[in-house]
């Protein structure tokens, strides 16, 4: 069964598309959860919380790619896990160490409510992906988007450690560059 | 901004670069600086090696043996190239009570034993030669390594041959035995190299030595009794185009086995003795001097006993001794 498949029985209201996406896109969407929460049990409820959401989402919604649009809900929903539980002090992996990496691209400071523009904000973030040769743009986002570490990293583009700290410092500092031409106060 | 802010937002970047990182499968990369760098430097090897090679080639090993040629019973420090008479039987004629000194200056003794009886032994070495159609000056079979009289035996010697390795079996040990009428035992030997590859390399030896400069006289012969050519040079040094030479006829380093013979040429026996360069005549020896750096006299250069002196306080005596007084020498002490 293909994406738009499963997203007409998703319009269509038909309980069998839970079960078509677990089986298309369950084990991307578990993969996901446990880069983020490094807990196969965490990660299977938010992959169930998944398929929830996008049942309450589509409708109103129309994804283009329900990869795409599973993938983003599945992040969201184990990156609040992962905070909660840095709130309880038990840990935070992976997404702690690309909160403090990032911490080199923002200022910190909180930002009035209102005073970004979240829209403007995400079409500054493509135009710097889309400016990246593809190899560059691929390893930040597997950093900071699918959160691996820096030693899947290393084996996944043949780097070495070393090799990918470094491209990933030149990256954000890039990033903030391009923000800041852009005309964000990060 | 807040950095999980900043998390948040960067989950809701294009979904297609978030696709394609997720399907991102990264070959490894051929990496041709490295590739190319390896085959630059493998080639300044492989280019570099002939050009060293050419420059210093291998050189033959060679042993120094001090004293010269003098000939012991045990023939461990002798010459053993040069068995020019290729009629000869190795092995040669039995030595006994034999005493004398040996090359480092310690007397030696031999009882004198019996000789062992050889005459059966050259008997069976005759019809090997004859029955076996080998001639030490012709092209020999590819197996033989050589015969000799194997003095060891007592006390009657026995007849040795050598076969080269891989060409030894029983139908061949069987038809020597009859070669040599079947009588008597012979001793079998392995060895590596034919008699006549031996003999091949005699002539570009002789070649190689007697070319060089810096060889004053040498002795050269198939040792049958070691299989190897004997290559035995005497003077203070082997040159190293020799033992180029030597090298290049031998690269397994075992087919030739050189020697140094050094010490001096006794001009009235043309041996070779140990023991001090002789002194130049024609160097003068520097005159001797005391501490204070005056000459020391002697000999005829000696003032006479009695000539002029100088007193102590300087003045000029006469040439006869004061009354009275003893005559003062001026002979200094020779110092140690």
């Amino acid at each position: 069964m293909d994406d738009n498949e499963i997203i007409a029985r998703f319009l269509a209201r038909d309980e069998d598309a839970i079960q078509a996406a677990q089986r298309q896109y369950g084990a991307y969407c578990a993969a996901i959860a446990n880069g983020i929460l490094d807990d196969p049990g965490a990660a299977e409820e938010c992959v169930n919380d998944t398929w929830l959401k996008c049942w309450q989402s589509i409708p109103p919604q129309h994804p283009r790619s329900l990869k795409g649009f599973a993938g983003r809900i599945v992040r969201n929903l184990a990156l609040s896990v992962r905070r909660a539980d840095a709130a309880q002090k038990r840990g935070g992996g992976q997404v702690q160490l690309a909160l403090d990496e990032l911490s080199e691209v923002v200022s910190g400071s909180e930002t009035p409510e209102g005073a970004l523009d979240r829209q403007a904000f995400r079409a500054a973030l493509d135009s710097f992906l889309a400016g990246l040769p593809k190899d560059r743009r691929d390893l930040f986002l597997r950093r900071y988007w699918y959160l691996d570490s820096v030693e899947q990293l290393a084996k996944r583009f043949h780097m070495s450690k070393t090799q990918v700290t470094t491209t990933l410092h030149r990256l954000r500092g890039k990033l903030r560059a391009h923000l800041e031409q852009e005309g964000f106060e990060v | 901004m807040k950095s999980h802010e900043l998390l948040d937002l960067l989950g809701e970047v294009n979904e297609d670069y978030v696709l394609e990182a997720g399907n991102n499968v990264v070959k490894p990369r051929f990496r041709w600086k490295t590739l190319a760098a390896c085959a630059a430097c493998a080639a300044l090897v492989l280019g570099a090696y002939p050009v060293y090679r050419a420059v210093n080639p291998p050189l033959h090993e060679y042993t120094v043996l001090e004293g010269g040629g003098v000939t012991t019973l045990d023939n461990a420090k002798a010459p053993a190239g040069g068995e020019s008479d290729p009629s000869a039987i190795p092995g040669g004629a039995y030595v006994g009570d034999d005493k004398g000194l040996d090359i480092d200056g310690e007397s030696y003794y031999v009882p004198g034993l019996d000789a062992p009886v050889q005459e059966k032994a050259a008997a069976q070495y005759d019809a090997l030669m004859k029955n076996g159609g080998i001639n030490p000056a012709a092209p020999n079979p590819d197996w033989y390594g050589g015969a000799w009289i194997d003095n060891s035996y007592y006390p009657e010697a026995k007849l040795a041959v050598a076969i080269v390795e891989g060409f030894r079996t029983p139908d061949l040990e069987a038809q020597i035995e009859e070669w040599c009428g079947g009588e008597y035992e012979i001793v079998f030997a392995d060895v590596k190299y034919s008699l006549d590859h031996l003999y091949a390399l005699q002539d570009p030896a002789v070649d190689a030595v007697v070319g060089s400069d810096g060889v004053g006289s040498c002795g050269i012969g198939v040792d049958v009794m070691h299989n190897c050519l004997g290559v035995d040079i005497y003077g203070d040094f082997v040159p190293d185009e020799v033992l180029a030479a030597l090298a290049t006829l031998d690269p397994d380093g075992d087919a030739i086995r050189v020697r140094l013979f050094t010490g001096k040429l006794d001009t009235l026996t043309d041996d070779m003795v140990k023991g001090p360069a002789p002194v130049d005549p024609e160097a003068r020896a520097t005159p001797a001097v005391t501490k204070d750096g005056e000459p020391v006299y002697h000999g005829e250069d000696a003032p006479i006993a009695g000539g002029a002196t100088q007193s102590q306080n300087g003045a000029q005596t006469s040439g006869e001794p004061e009354e009275g007084k003893l005559a003062h020498y001026d002979l200094l002490p020779l110092d140690e």
